[in-house]
């Protein structure tokens, strides 16, 4: 068992110094200097040189790699050519916000949406499993920006029930916090609903066909038992594999969400560091954020080796 | 059981145009699909105005008579905008699945015929996955600088590992098949092998797959837009348009409304597509139909 | 439970109907059926025959398109057919209950044994203590001969063989002691030398808890070893039943004399002349798997052990033996789709691990195969035309004689030119085989492969696929490596036979000898598990035979 666990650790390395690679890659194979690029705009000429010669810029590429690369592994992702600050204290200062919002809507996600789809699945082809799939196919496909200005629009502004933008940490204040959570939070969570509810219903489905669920409802008694004892146990797997996978999308709807609705988290230094071309901070987050992505599902592997009696020996 | 659907399956032209017939969601889809292109590809012609023409009079008009969809606050006709935004939208969504679709293709097959290659290019898969596409779009294209074809690499990139994942595992699943043992045992060079008895087992899962990627393009291309790294002002997509009316969302929310309405209305359609392709190319779940 | 021998399920007039756009069909019709308390019933019929569904229909249990459309299923004095859910729940399991073929997917993968078994006492009593149920589990577990019964319970279902999971499962059938056990084809996916056991655990127990048994199967050795009463299915009908002593013995509908008849009997061939040089000749073949996953422990399988034998040109070698024995692994060895770890194999008199480039298209050429599953052997996109000239254009032979070549081919198989054509799936199993054996003749090989090329088949055609291999080895003279699991079927075709066990040959010899005077235990278990035994064979059927 230990020995599965570190060889799914090490499995991880080798993905993680793929981001890294494409992200060093990123800047030195794209147009223009880079020493300008993470010099930002204002800088001076002596500033781009010391930029020049702290990126070894002057050197061959795989010098300048392995440079970079240690650099990174250690920590220093340098300072913000906006602020001057640290990168890492920048990121620091802005994840409580992202946290609660992306913790809230897996929350709620998984809570609404693994029922819904086990249900679908279980009524197949019914007027339940239409509407399941209906709502999923219209929230996969209606852009999030477009569910949070018009959630805005509807609960915000017209009815004038909820907050329209802003951040409240739940640590000062938690009844406003909550009140200021809602609208993000459901913009975020009914794309991530539409896809889990699609996962679950169609990886129950393939369940409810298997061979074993036969002799379930040969064993009599209420058949709704099947549904939740036998089907979902097994399709907890694929599930939270892509609940996993998901993570990624979520980051991105993160990036925009707080962006509608002005929530000084990663998602907006994300955008303002794109917007105001400040490189080293992007540069931090695509790491910080492929780094929990690798972590979260690292989390997840294992605890299928923990969990999943089948892998075993 | 002879005349209940027989477990192999007619050729993919056929089952898809009996599909049409028998779901009429699909039809639906198609449908507006077909009128979505259309309106983009004769927008010159049914829009009538320049998409680029400013008026300062006429900003933040309402949609009525004279600006079908309402102006933006360079008082530019928002229909125009949108039927124009079309073209560059829907080019953008085919060209980024199709690019994703014939990489993704290459790499799958390729991992799934060589050991070597599979360990060295599955791990560079796994690496892509691992970086939010939003953020890999954005960077790149911020990076490059906005063009036609910056923000189709952008946007497939991050589409690349899916479709190599998906082509890979079919390639594994039917190179066990007993046929391509009979194909090997009759000395048929290996790419004819390949050519003929494994990809196009690979096409039914590819085209869901593709219909799917296309509506992602779109929508990525849209939230580029909207995050102010996607076309300029000057070359209207739907993302941009949207992105210009955000600012003014509360005073003229029709500036958002229309081009977000012909986004949704054509993603979903693609999507819809793609279930119903899915619905009845995936043999697995068409078996589950057929009681045995 | 004092008439003991009295009726427990009465089925009269039932039928069952496939709703289909537009449509509807019959796919059981009008059937009659009785079953005994401490009898078992066997229903017999060929794939599509609806012996499955009417089990299903008792149970209502129907996949999902299909209804009950008339008739009476009295179950213990309940109608089935018109049961409400609220009875379902109540029948199910403690009245009737349910043993499948699939042992290998019958049990949820992810709980343990002994909660599945105990989950029948919980459903149904739920007064019972937990520790009269683990008591009750345990006596179960003990009852259908499993061995360290507490182990077992704990156990998770992949830990289990496919023998002891069936065990499980009819186990858990009979947690209740219910009146009927109905098991659909329980011993098919099964060794021989299992089913033997599992068919007289079945006989053994349903004595012990005074049920009644009703048996489906597609296997006339099955009914000869253990049906008190047998009932012959065809499209959706009942055609012919009563006690299975007098069908076997006098049948009187064409439908079961032909099912009989199909069904490979004991046929010795004549010896051939011994050959001055072998076709093929292996030494001492070492072939061993090793999985070394994620898993800490590195497992090995010795598939083949010093594994020797030859096949002279024209004859036909068997090779038999249960799962796991290797026989497949000596195919591919020979197929190279696999490279032994030691050992020679000289054919066609070249050792064929050196063979490169032209000698390899040409050895290939010569040795082809057929596959088990006539539904996975042919490209599903490809036209049948393609299949059969594919292989010969690739190595060579003009478009014109490969076409000539396979028109030639199907005439010889039975099948019309028009099949050119067409698409796999518009040919049924038995014509799909036959394709096969057309692609594998076009390359003109000397030796043909042939891995449990029947065993997908049902008996008729069987017989039927038995008798082409025969005349077309006669015509075209290519000698045979026949793998098979079934003894009666090797004894049909075969001049000689290896049997293999756990990857080593425990016997060789004329197939005549190894089945009337075994010379290893194996071989003598494996002639013994024959459903039917070697006697039911010899006198009833094959006296009729010329």
């Amino acid at each position: 068992m230990i020995r599965l666990i570190v060889l799914r650790l090490l499995a991880a390395v080798p993905v993680m110094l793929v981001v890294a690679t494409f992200v060093f890659l990123l800047l030195r194979l794209s147009p223009g200097d880079p020493a300008l690029v993470v010099a930002g705009e204002q800088a001076t000429p002596e500033q781009v040189e010391q930029i020049r010669r702290d990126l070894g810029l002057d050197r061959s590429l795989p010098v300048q790699y392995v440079t970079w690369l240690s650099q990174m592994a250690q920590g220093n992702f340098g300072a913000s050519t906006l602020s001057g600050q640290p990168v890492l204290d920048l990121i620091a200062d802005r994840v409580e916000p992202t946290l609660v919002l992306a913790l809230v809507t897996i929350v709620v996600t998984v809570v609404i949406a693994v029922p819904l789809g086990a249900i679908a699945a279980w009524h197949h082809d019914g007027w339940r499993d239409r509407m399941v799939m209906t709502l999923a196919v219209v929230g996969f496909s209606v852009p999030s920006f477009v569910i949070g200005y018009t959630l805005m629009q509807l609960l915000a502004l017209k009815a004038n029930l909820l907050p329209v933008q802003g951040y409240i940490s739940p640590f000062d204040d938690p009844l406003q916090s909550l009140k200021h959570l809602v609208l993000p939070a459901a913009t975020l969570a009914i794309v991530f609903m539409a896809l889990i509810s699609r996962v679950t219903r169609a990886s129950t489905l393939e369940i409810l066909g298997e061979d074993f669920i036969r002799t379930a409802r040969a064993k009599g008694g209420n058949e709704n038992r099947i549904l939740w004892k036998h089907a979902l146990p097994n399709a907890a797997v694929p599930v939270v594999t892509v609940i996993g996978l998901g993570i990624a999308s979520l980051i991105s709807g993160v990036v925009v969400t707080e962006s509608v609705f002005n929530i000084p988290g990663l998602g907006r230094l994300t955008i303002d560091a794109i917007l105001g071309r400040d490189y080293p901070v992007v540069q931090g987050l695509i790491l910080v954020f492929s780094l929990t992505y690798v972590f979260i599902n690292l989390l997840i592997d294992i605890t299928y080796l923990i969990v999943d009696p089948r892998i075993r020996y | 059981m002879t005349h209940i659907e027989t477990p192999s399956r007619p050729p993919l032209l056929r089952r898809l145009a009996s599909g049409a017939v028998r779901q009429p969601t699909m039809s639906i889809a198609v449908l507006v699909l077909v009128l979505v292109v259309l309106s983009a590809m004769f927008a010159g012609l049914i829009a009538g105005t320049d998409p680029l023409s400013i008026s300062p009079r006429d900003r933040y008009t309402a949609p009525g008579a004279e600006f079908l969809f309402g102006s933006d606050q360079y008082g530019r006709d928002i229909f125009a905008r949108v039927l124009h935004g079309g073209q560059i939208s829907l080019a953008v969504g085919v060209l980024a699945a199709s690019l994703a679709a014939v990489i993704g293709t290459l790499a799958g097959l390729l991992a799934g015929s060589f050991r070597i290659v599979d360990a060295i290019l599955m791990r560079v898969m796994d690496g892509l996955m691992a970086i939010p596409n939003i953020l890999l779009a954005v960077a790149i294209v911020s990076l490059v600088g906005p063009s036609l074809l910056s923000i189709v690499v952008a946007i497939c990139i991050p589409e690349i590992p899916r479709v190599a994942r998906l082509i890979r595992a079919m390639v594994l699943t039917l190179r066990e098949e007993p046929y391509v043992f009979a194909a090997i045992s009759m000395s048929i060079p290996r790419w004819k092998v390949v050519l003929r008895h494994i990809l196009p087992g690979c096409l039914a899962p590819l085209a869901v797959q593709f219909s799917y990627m296309f509506a992602a393009a779109i929508l990525t291309e849209a939230v580029l837009g909207f995050l102010g790294v996607g076309f300029p002002s000057e070359i209207p997509s739907w993302g941009n348009v949207i992105a210009d009316g955000k600012s003014a969302f509360q005073r003229a929310p029709w500036c958002i409304l229309f081009p977000g309405l012909f986004l949704s209305v054509t993603v979903l359609a693609v999507n819809v597509l793609g279930d119903s392709l899915r619905d009845r190319l995936d043999p697995r779940l068409a078996a589950r139909r057929r009681p045995s | 439970m004092t008439s003991s021998t009295a009726s427990i399920l009465e089925i009269s007039g039932l039928s069952v109907a496939l709703d289909l756009p537009g449509t509807v069909r019959r796919v059981v019709t009008d059937v009659a059926l009785t079953v005994h308390r401490r009898k078992i019933t066997c229903l017999i019929g060929e794939s599509g025959s609806g012996k499955s569904v009417t089990s299903s229909a008792i149970m209502q249990l129907l996949p999902s398109g299909l209804r009950i459309d008339g008739g009476r299923v009295l179950l213990d004095g309940h109608d089935m057919a018109s049961a409400t859910p609220e009875d379902l729940a109540t029948l199910r399991g403690r009245v009737v209950s349910m043993v499948f073929q699939e042992p290998l997917t019958a049990l949820n993968p992810v709980m343990r044994v002994g909660t599945q078994i105990g989950e029948m006492l919980a459903i149904h009593r739920p007064e019972m203590s937990a520790r009269a149920r683990e008591a009750r589990i345990l006596e179960l577990l003990g009852d259908v001969h499993l061995p360290d019964p507490p182990q077992i319970m704990r156990a998770f279902p992949h830990q289990l063989s496919g023998g002891q999971r069936q065990r499980v499962v009819i186990a858990m059938a009979l947690a209740l002691e219910p009146a009927l056990i109905i098991a659909d084809e329980p011993t098919t996916a099964l060794d021989v030398t299992t089913q033997a056991q599992i068919l007289h655990l079945f006989r053994e127990l349903m004595t012990r808890h005074d049920s009644g048994v009703l048996l489906i199967t597609h296997d006339f050795g099955v009914v000869a070893e253990v049906a008190d009463f047998v009932y012959v299915m065809q499209n959706g009908r009942v055609v012919e039943h009563g006690a299975a002593d007098a069908v076997l013995e006098r049948a009187e509908h064409p439908y079961t004399k032909s099912l009989i008849a199909a069904v490979p009997g004991f046929r010795f061939r004549p010896e051939l002349p011994v050959a001055d040089t072998a076709l093929v000749r292996a030494e001492g073949l070492d072939l061993t798997y090793v999985t070394r996953s994620f898993t800490s422990a590195k497992r090995e399988i010795k598939a083949l052990d010093q594994v020797s034998f030859h096949i002279d040109p024209g004859e036909t070698l068997g090779v038999v033996g249960e799962s796991g024995s290797g026989k497949s692994t000596l195919a591919k060895v020979l197929m190279l789709f696999e490279k032994p770890d030691a050992g020679t194999m000289t054919v066609f008199g070249r050792e064929i691990g050196s063979l490169r480039g032209k000698a390899l298209n040409d050895y290939r050429a010569g040795v082809q195969m057929v596959f088990q599953d006539p539904f996975k052997s042919l490209n599903p996109r490809r036209r049948v035309g393609h299949s059969l000239t594919e292989g010969p254009m690739a190595n060579g032979v003009s478009r014109s004689e490969a076409l000539a070549r396979a028109l030639d081919l199907l005439d010889r198989v039975g099948l019309p030119a028009e099949a050119m054509g067409r698409f796999p799936h518009e040919f049924s199993g038995g014509q799909r085989q036959r394709i096969c054996i057309a692609r594998a003749l076009a390359m003109k090989p000397r030796i043909v492969v042939a891995d449990e090329a029947v065993s997908a088949l049902d008996v008729s055609v069987q017989a039927q696929v038995l008798e082409l291999f025969e005349t077309l080895k006669r015509e075209l003279g290519f000698a045979m490596l026949f793998i098979t699991h079934d003894l009666r079927v090797a004894s049909n075709i075969c001049d000689r036979l290896i049997v293999m066990h756990r990857g080593r040959v425990v016997e060789t010899g004329l197939t005549r000898d190894v089945f009337t005077n075994p010379g290893h235990a194996y071989t003598e278990e494996l002639i013994r598990a024959i459903p039917g035994g070697l006697a039911m064979r010899t006198q009833g059927v094959l006296a009729e035979q010329p």
